[in-house]
């Protein structure tokens, strides 16, 4: 135990990796979590080192402090092998890129040579521009108020303190933060997945009891689109048009009172998932065999097709490619700019700032800031998700 | 309990294979206690399929497992386990026989629907206790419903011997009166083994598969059993789903006693339904949990109990061994929860293979 916890200190000075070796995991922060990962991988006496997604939890700071990590590792001899969307990090530590595209090499090319723009197009097969264009918001009416929500979860650990927000008619409003910040919870407790709140939710002036649960929210004009895709958003293993008849059990389109028409809810369903463009091969297949990013398209095709006055949208666009990010990023606007009221919520930093007519920064179950994306920089919300200064107000 | 067989369909293919292999090794273990595998196994398919007369027997015997196979599909499909199956039967049969046996006056269209209903209504009450384990107290409701069932069947005999023992015997064979006469059912073609019970079964089956077909009801019910979660987020309340549907299952399981009763037994006798619990879950397994695959597994089930009668009458080995082949296929559905392991999928594509390798053989030699 004792050789071990020496080797351990000695190996994390020797990669820049300081850990205390005898700190319980779970109580560390996520990026030393992780640095407690790649140590045990370097301990074991890998040459090479998969990542898949590593910067996913990070704050802008301790993504540097990775990616300065995996330039000593590569000093010292080690093959690495980063598997990332974020086109920055690409940029700023790889050698050499390989992109794939639906299972398919699109391009081999050295980092050096690349521009980011290349590598984009060769990620969706066109050349895009990054952010959606969008029209500067007309906030109208409120469309859902939030006052001194207050939530402990099982454990007894206080997840909301005294948070309170607007969202206006058409406008979005973005939730920063890094994830495990009480975005979760703020999610359950307006959806009414959590009950044992305190605090007071109004949709569009109507008054949310806490005792109401997820129907009457919806009925209410909630739309949500959940960050769990997985686990919430469907249900793998029913089929895709069960999955998409879910929280439309009052559309007159394909019920009557109690009864549910499967070849008119199929009808529907087609359509509206053409329109957005979802690939699948019969309404009939599990939800399962759909891809993360199609799975995902046919989520926010049922949540906005129930037309609501409010959509919450949870990592709308996690684990999705390029080409499906953009198209639901345009799907949030036109949603906007139709007069709805959106709560979005990621952990997607850049997602948030190009999106967000608003953006509310949430540390450690409060909110810590509202700042203007048009005028401040990632690198200030960062600070502000890391809890390092408290933002404008 | 981490049970996985609640919705996962099994393929037509695994459920033949699994019937294929548990037969062969009864084949075998006949032959390994000495009898003749080939005579015995003839006789069963005779006693099950031989003549009108025995598969009006077949059909007999898969009446009960209608309800009962419909009452463990309905609580599959919900996400919940009932094995109280057998408790509720027996709690509401003999509350139907209670009234069958009092209400002598009352003529038959009134007394025959009086009696569904109490037997409805106490099986319904019997399988409570379970669903508010579960979900009320968040337990299992697997353990509570499975002790219940020792419960009922100890509690009826009890009522039975002290309350409403027949007339002329002296405790030595626990059994009622025999119901008024209006309610019992008269066989459709006499002679023969099948009464009007069969068309209550399958109409039972019926409404299942109009429950999970068309209505709302039975996708919230779907949804509950497929992903709780994803279910209460959709709005669906998925407490009151599992409620229902083990209320609706232990209702189900008592009309099946109640129906038993007004249809063979004419009276509640101590242990009249041996084991049409655990013949209705396998039945609801062998089927996948749906309406159709539930009547299947009813009929192959229902065969399989007059063969092996059959097998008991007419030759020396015991009724026990059809119970063993029935454990045997029990074993062989379930393994496909195994199948990565044991690699039964392979087998039954590798059985499947040398079919159609042999088809093509023939074919080539035509």
């Amino acid at each position: 135990m004792e050789r071990a916890n020496k080797e351990v200190e000695k190996l994390g000075r020797e990669y820049g990796l300081p850990v205390d070796p005898k700190a319980f995991v779970k109580d560390l922060p996520v990026a030393m979590q992780q640095r407690v990962e790649i140590l045990k991988v370097l301990y074991l006496g890998a040459d090479i080192l998969i990542m898949d997604e590593p910067t996913a939890v990070l704050t802008p700071q301790e993504i540097q402090g990775l990616l300065n990590t995996l330039l000593l590792l590569k000093e010292k001899g080690k093959s690495i092998i980063l598997i990332t969307h974020k086109l920055r990090e690409l940029m700023s530590v790889t050698d050499d890129v390989t992109v794939l595209r639906g299972g398919v090499v699109t391009g081999v090319v050295k980092t050096s040579e690349a521009s980011e723009k290349r590598i984009a197009s060769m990620m969706v097969g066109k050349e895009i521009s990054f952010e959606v264009p969008k029209d500067a918001a007309k906030p109208g009416e409120e469309a859902l108020r939030a006052e001194h929500l207050y939530y402990r979860d099982k454990f007894g650990v206080t997840m909301l303190n005294d948070v309170s927000f607007t969202v206006r008619k058409g406008e979005i409003l973005g939730v920063a933060g890094v994830q495990g910040n009480g975005q979760t919870e703020l999610i359950e407790v307006l959806s009414g997945m959590a009950t044992r709140y305190r605090g007071r939710i109004v949709f569009g002036g109507r008054e949310i009891r806490q005792s109401d649960l997820p129907l009457k929210r919806r009925e209410a004009g909630l739309g949500h689109i959940p960050e769990d895709r997985q686990t919430m958003g469907a249900a793998l293993g029913a089929t895709l048009l069960e999955n998409f008849i879910m929280g439309g059990l009052s559309d007159p389109d394909y019920t009557s009172p109690g009864m549910i028409s499967y070849s008119k809810a199929a009808a529907v369903a087609k359509r509206q998932y053409e329109n957005f463009d979802v690939k699948y091969a019969s309404l009939e297949e599990p939800a399962g065999a759909l891809s993360g990013g199609n799975l995902q398209k046919a989520i926010v095709a049922r949540e906005i097709y129930r037309n609501p006055q409010i959509l919450i949208a949870a990592q709308p666009s996690r684990g999705v490619d390029i080409g499906a990010t953009m198209f639901i990023h345009e799907q949030l606007i036109k949603l906007r700019d139709a007069g709805k009221g959106i709560l979005l919520v990621s952990s997607e930093l850049g997602e948030i700032m190009s999106l967000s007519d608003r953006v509310i920064v949430m540390y450690n179950g409060t909110i810590v800031g509202e700042v203007d994306p048009e005028n401040s920089s990632e690198e200030e919300v960062g600070l502000m998700m890391a809890g390092m200064k408290g933002g404008r107000s | 309990m981490n049970f996985e067989f609640r919705q996962k369909p099994i393929n037509l293919r695994t459920a033949l294979a699994a019937i294929f292999i548990g037969t062969l090794i009864g084949f075998i273990m006949v032959a390994l206690f000495g009898y003749n595998p080939v005579e015995v196994f003839a006789t069963l398919l005779k006693g099950a399929f031989g003549s009108t007369k025995n598969i009006a027997t077949s059909l007999r015997w898969a009446t009960p497992l209608m309800f009962t196979g419909v009452a463990a599909a309905l609580s599959f499909r919900g996400g919940m386990f009932n094995f109280g199956i057998d408790g509720q039967l027996y709690f509401g049969s003999l509350a139907a026989t209670i009234v069958g046996v009092t209400l002598t006056g009352v003529p038959g269209v009134i007394l025959i629907p009086m009696m569904m209903l109490t037997s409805m209504a106490c099986g319904a009450a019997w399988a409570f206790v379970p669903a508010f384990v579960r979900v009320k107290l968040n337990g299992s409701e697997i353990v509570p419903a499975l002790m219940m069932n020792y419960v009922a069947i100890h509690l009826t005999d009890y009522v039975v011997h002290y309350h409403f023992l027949a007339s002329g015997t002296n405790g030595d064979s626990l059994k009622t009166e025999r119901i008024a006469e209006q309610a019992q059912f008269s066989p459709l073609i006499s002679g023969y083994q099948l009464t009007g019970a069969i068309f209550i079964g399958l109409f039972v089956v019926l409404a299942f598969w109009w429950l999970m077909k068309k209505s709302k009801l039975g996708y919230g019910i779907s949804m509950s059993g497929m992903n709780p979660t994803f279910a209460r987020y959709g709005g669906i309340q998925v407490d009151r789903m599992r409620i229902l549907v083990m209320l609706l299952s232990g209702a189900l399981a008592g009309l099946g006693g109640a129906v038993e009763i007004m249809s063979m037994r004419w009276r509640f006798e101590s242990g009249f339904a041996p084991s049409f619990g655990n013949d209705g879950i396998l039945t609801a397994l062998l089927g996948s949990s749906t309406p159709l695959g539930t009547l299947i597994g009813a009929m192959f089930m229902g065969a399989l109990k007059a063969g092996s009668l059959a097998v008991e009458r007419y030759t020396d080995v015991s009724r026990s061994l059809a119970t063993v082949i029935q454990g045997l296929i029990i074993c062989f559905v379930s393994a496909r929860l195994i199948s990565r392991y044991i690699g039964f999928d392979k087998i039954a594509e590798k059985l499947s293979a040398v079919f159609r390798f042999n088809r093509k053989a023939g074919e080539k030699d035509a």
